[in-house]
């Protein structure tokens, strides 16, 4: 793929990407009772990269990745199966959701086993569309 | 009975390939040794599932504690706990196999995580107990062995692509049969499906559906078109996955289905249907693999032709249910392991596997050669195999029920089956030039052959244990 010539492109993605990045964040977040969720937060990340390819090439982008879009699959798998182990161990039923509050002065914290699922599987949807975008570039 | 006493081991059963898979995408340089370890550590789960089969009867797993309407149930009985040991005992032969099969890094990169995958897939159709579930692990098993088979190179893509299409299309009428029952009863549970299933047209034509759907993955004579370029083009330990495991895994949903949830629809007409086809897919199978001029070609042949006796004995559930079914199921399982993995080693040796000139290979390989012929024994149903056992159910609950055609296409297709594997082993015995060899075949390569070939055998002996589990625990 060759890289965008268009100095409005490069730079807008300078600025654009940071803010995909955070708000796929704040999706996965959001997810659990909201729209949203680990699926949809990937699929943000991985437009994300699709975009800096675009801007800055594909080499640039696998760069940024610093590892191989494979390890991000394997990796979430891994991540997202964890999140059910927590339940076995105390006798629930595997991927049964744990919670876990705690409260930074007023505010309450709400952590559980289900979103170490979502950022596994925000990982591997990343990792998926950052492969398929990286093949699609290689085959032009 | 609180059903959900110690669920941990049946869960395990599909987290630990799952996990030893996604751990091999992560490191693929140390895809060999998660293999073996992941397949040794999914024998002792499936060990430690029996054990709870034996102390707590069967289980019933809420996934995420959501019950049946909403959730995905897992569930453990006699049937399911067989298909998981027929899984593994099979399956580790193969992975050890595997570590010495493929050559290239590339191969073995890609190899690893896809087969634990597969294995992980497979032990959720057995437990799942859910339509759409079923509809997602079939979905999976297909993909995953599509892309198997196509690591043989760009000469089996072709095959790969047509066992995509041919799967493609019966997954599809698996899915729509889910929609129509989901549409008529609101639920996809399959116990609970069961209670409420009535004789209806449209329960028929999901019926109809997803018996189609699941004849064609199981290739079932004449839908097996995709199963021999496929199965024949395939790198050896994935042919034996192919043959002995993934057809039978459809074959097993569709004897669940029919059983259980579609029961008061399963007349005797649908039942000798299918015997029929199996009939023909003997005939068929039996008289291909006798014209195959390729080696591999001959044992995906005799695969079509022996599941054409999966399509004779489904014509005796009503007599004898679960166990002739899974006798055959576990017994052609090991003998066509077997099989694959020693063609395999005349393959990797002589370079190619064509019959005319095969059998220099075959004298350089005796061990292999053994393990083809105790394959051998047990597909024709000799004493005391494991095959014979199988063979040996099926007559007797055809005889007990006066079916005499069918036992008479029984006693008749041993005598085929005979012929076409003595056309292999009488290649062992010819006078002729010592083999150059083109691949090297390593003893383990040789051995686990040999070990499946000696479980088909051994299994003969297990008929006590077999039929203990299925009456004690039926689903």
């Amino acid at each position: 793929m060759i890289i965008s010539l268009s100095l409005v492109l490069r730079t807008a993605t300078r600025l654009i990407m940071p803010l995909l990045l955070i708000f796929s964040v704040y999706m996965l977040l959001r997810g659990h009772d909201k729209p949203g969720g680990g699926f949809i937060a990937g699929l943000m990340a991985g437009t994300a990269f699709a975009l800096y390819a675009v801007a800055y090439g594909t080499e640039a982008m696998a760069r940024l990745l610093r590892f191989e879009p494979h390890a991000f699959i394997g990796g979430g798998l891994l991540i997202a199966l964890l999140g059910g182990v927590p339940a076995l161990l105390l006798g629930e039923a595997f991927l049964t959701g744990l919670w876990w509050t705690f409260y930074i002065g007023d505010i309450a914290v709400k952590l559980s086993t289900v979103l170490i699922f979502d950022i596994g599987v925000y990982i591997v949807v990343l990792g998926v569309s950052s492969t398929i975008v990286l093949m699609l570039a290689e085959e032009t | 009975m609180d059903l959900s006493l110690h669920p941990h081991w049946t869960v395990w059963c599909i987290v630990v390939p799952l996990l030893a898979g996604g751990l091999a995408v992560l490191v693929p340089r140390w895809g060999k040794t998660i293999g073996l370890i992941g397949a040794v550590l999914t024998l002792i789960v499936v060990g430690g599932a029996t054990l709870q089969l034996l102390s707590h009867g069967p289980q019933r797993i809420e996934i995420g504690s959501w019950g049946a309407p909403l959730g995905i149930q897992l569930q453990l009985d006699g049937p399911a706990l067989m298909m998981l040991w027929t899984t593994a005992l099979v399956s580790l032969p193969i992975t050890v196999y595997a570590r010495d099969y493929f050559q290239t890094p590339q191969q073995q990169i890609r190899f690893w995580p896809l087969w634990l995958l597969l294995w992980s897939t497979m032990n959720m159709l057995y437990l799942s107990a859910d339509l759409f579930n079923l509809y997602i692990t079939l979905e999976l098993l297909s993909f995953v062995s599509v892309v198997l088979v196509a690591l043989a190179g760009p000469n089996a893509v072709r095959a790969a692509i047509r066992y995509l299409l041919m799967n493609l299309l019966g997954s599809l009428g698996f899915l729509l049969a889910v929609a129509l029952m989901y549409g008529a009863y609101g639920m996809l549970d399959i116990n609970m499906l069961a209670e409420q299933v009535e004789a209806t047209p449209l329960t028929g034509l999901a019926l109809a559906l997803m018996s189609i759907g699941l004849l064609v993955k199981s290739a079932l004579f004449p839908l097996h078109v995709w199963l021999p370029p496929a199965h024949a083009g395939a790198p050896a330990p994935v042919s034996a996955v192919l043959s002995a495991l993934v057809v039978k895994a459809s074959f097993y949903l569709l004897l669940l289905l029919w059983l259980t949830l579609y029961s008061p629809l399963v007349t005797r007409e649908l039942t000798t249907l299918v015997g029929l086809l199996g009939i023909g897919a003997i005939l068929w199978g039996s008289l291909q693999a006798l014209r195959a001029s390729r080696l591999k070609q001959l044992v995906a042949y005799s695969t079509v032709a022996q599941l054409g006796y999966i399509g004779l004995a489904i014509t005796l559930i009503d007599v004898a249910a679960w166990q002739p079914v899974l006798t055959f199921i576990i017994a052609h399982a090991c003998a066509k392991g077997a099989m694959f993995l020693a063609a395999g080693n005349f393959q990797r040796a002589a370079g190619h596997d064509r019959m005319a000139l095969i059998s220099a290979a075959l004298r350089a390989l005796p061990v292999s050669v053994f393990a083809f012929a105790l394959a051998g024994i047990s597909l024709i149903g000799l004493p005391p195999s494991g095959g014979f056992l199988a063979k040996w159910l099926l007559l007797s609950a055809a005889l007990d029920s006066g079916r005499w055609l069918i036992a008479l296409a029984l006693v008749g297709s041993g005598l085929l089956t005979a012929l076409y594997v003595f056309r292999v082993l009488e290649r062992a015995v010819r006078p002729g030039a010592a083999l150059k060899p083109v691949g090297r075949v390593s003893p383990l390569m040789e051995w686990s052959a040999l070990g499946l070939g000696l479980l088909a055998i051994l299994l003969g002996f297990a008929g006590m244990w077999i039929t203990q589990i299925l009456a004690e625990w039926p689903v």
